[in-house]
């Protein structure tokens, strides 16, 4: 056999599969990426929507009852979540204790169902909450 | 014709080979492709639904946050939505649940619009419905006769308000609320998807509302 008709060497077929699996390499890893970027995105924005979420329930509980109230009787993590054994305020009218206990446990529910990996403290500051929601290596922070 | 060096071509076994290494490369191509328009169309429905969300709770929210609250009111002011409003804004449109009425008095300032962003008043106040039907969350100002979609994809609207009363806080729906709720502190809307987009995707998303205001007393 003349060299013309020798066919690829071993180290052409070897140069290919290099070629071959950077190119597969670099398209994983955009993929991955890309999956990550959107991941990230979904996550930032139910964070965002809870923590809103949340300062509307809060509010609601600062128009009729008061900040002092509201801080008194919101604590984190709530006393339940556990929402059979507590009033709806639906039926009858809460008062701040009651309100607040079933605002808390349905955020709770919430933040459970829409975020299982995430953790949230509070803590009380001269007079405010501070809500810290961390969540995908992203911290969110909510003063109230 | 007897085969030289110069032309044999390939044997049969090189062409099996060849057409098994191009067979597993295109197999891998295609499902690397599938995959990634899978994962496309997946963004695309999520972001299409997260939009839709957006602007549906931007137009509920607004009027919601901001319905009467740039005044004072009493237990007495009826002013602020339903049922003084729906007597000026549609009973009958077909909607699937509830049909939420705001209104803000006129004198309210700028801030005051309907829910096309302008300063119509009809009989002293500004008045918006908001109602699901046909897949859309729909609006309609008092002072106008059609409504405008503003979000798709929706199959039902519902909702509670926060009133508050001597004894606390009493949640009401808002398709029957009482002659005297007019110390709402807020509302709890909830919007049903007519399909969940995706698995992360609630079928319904409700949220809290807190009207601005000044605190109840």
């Amino acid at each position: 056999m003349s060299t013309k008709q020798q066919g690829f060497a071993v180290l052409d077929a070897f140069v290919a599969m290099v070629v071959f699996a950077i190119a597969t390499a670099g398209f994983s890893t955009a993929l991955y990426q890309l999956q990550a970027s959107a991941q990230t995105q979904s996550s930032r924005r139910i964070a965002l929507s809870l923590l809103d979420d949340l300062a509307q329930r809060l509010l609601i509980h600062d128009a009729r009852f008061g900040s002092a109230s509201r801080i008194a009787q919101s604590p984190w993590p709530p006393a339940t979540r556990d929402l059979k054994g507590l009033a709806n305020c639906s039926a009858t009218p809460c008062h701040a204790a009651d309100f607040a206990a079933a605002n808390m446990a349905e955020w709770a529910t919430k933040l459970e169902e829409r975020m299982p990996t995430a953790t949230v403290s509070m803590v009380v500051v001269g007079g405010w909450q501070h809500w810290v929601l961390t969540a995908r290596n992203m911290t969110f922070e909510l003063w109230l | 014709m007897t085969p030289t060096a110069e032309n044999q071509g390939s044997t049969l076994v090189g062409l099996l080979v060849g057409m098994a290494i191009g067979l597993l490369i295109v197999g891998l191509g295609i499902q690397s492709l599938t995959h990634v328009i899978a994962v496309s169309s997946r963004h695309a429905t999520r972001n299409e639904a997260a939009e839709s969300q957006r602007v549906a709770s931007r137009f509920l929210g607004l009027q919601a946050r901001a319905a009467g609250g740039l005044q004072p009111i009493s237990l007495s002011d009826r002013r602020l939505i339903s049922p003084d409003a729906a007597a000026l804004l549609p009973t009958d449109v077909g909607a699937a649940g509830a049909v939420l009425n705001v209104a803000h008095p006129d004198t309210a300032g700028v801030d005051a619009l309907d829910c096309l962003g302008r300063q119509k008043a009809v009989g002293g106040q500004i008045q918006s419905s908001f109602w699901v039907s046909g897949g859309s969350l729909r609006c309609r100002p008092s002072s106008e006769t059609a409504n405008q979609p503003l979000s798709n994809g929706w199959s039902n609207l519902s909702g509670e308000a926060a009133v508050a009363t001597p004894n606390g806080i009493q949640w009401v729906g808002i398709g029957t609320l009482p002659t005297n709720a007019a110390a709402v502190l807020g509302y709890r809307l909830c919007l049903t998807a007519t399909q969940s987009s995706h698995d992360d995707s609630p079928a319904q998303t409700c949220a809290d509302v807190h009207r601005n205001r000044t605190p109840w007393r």
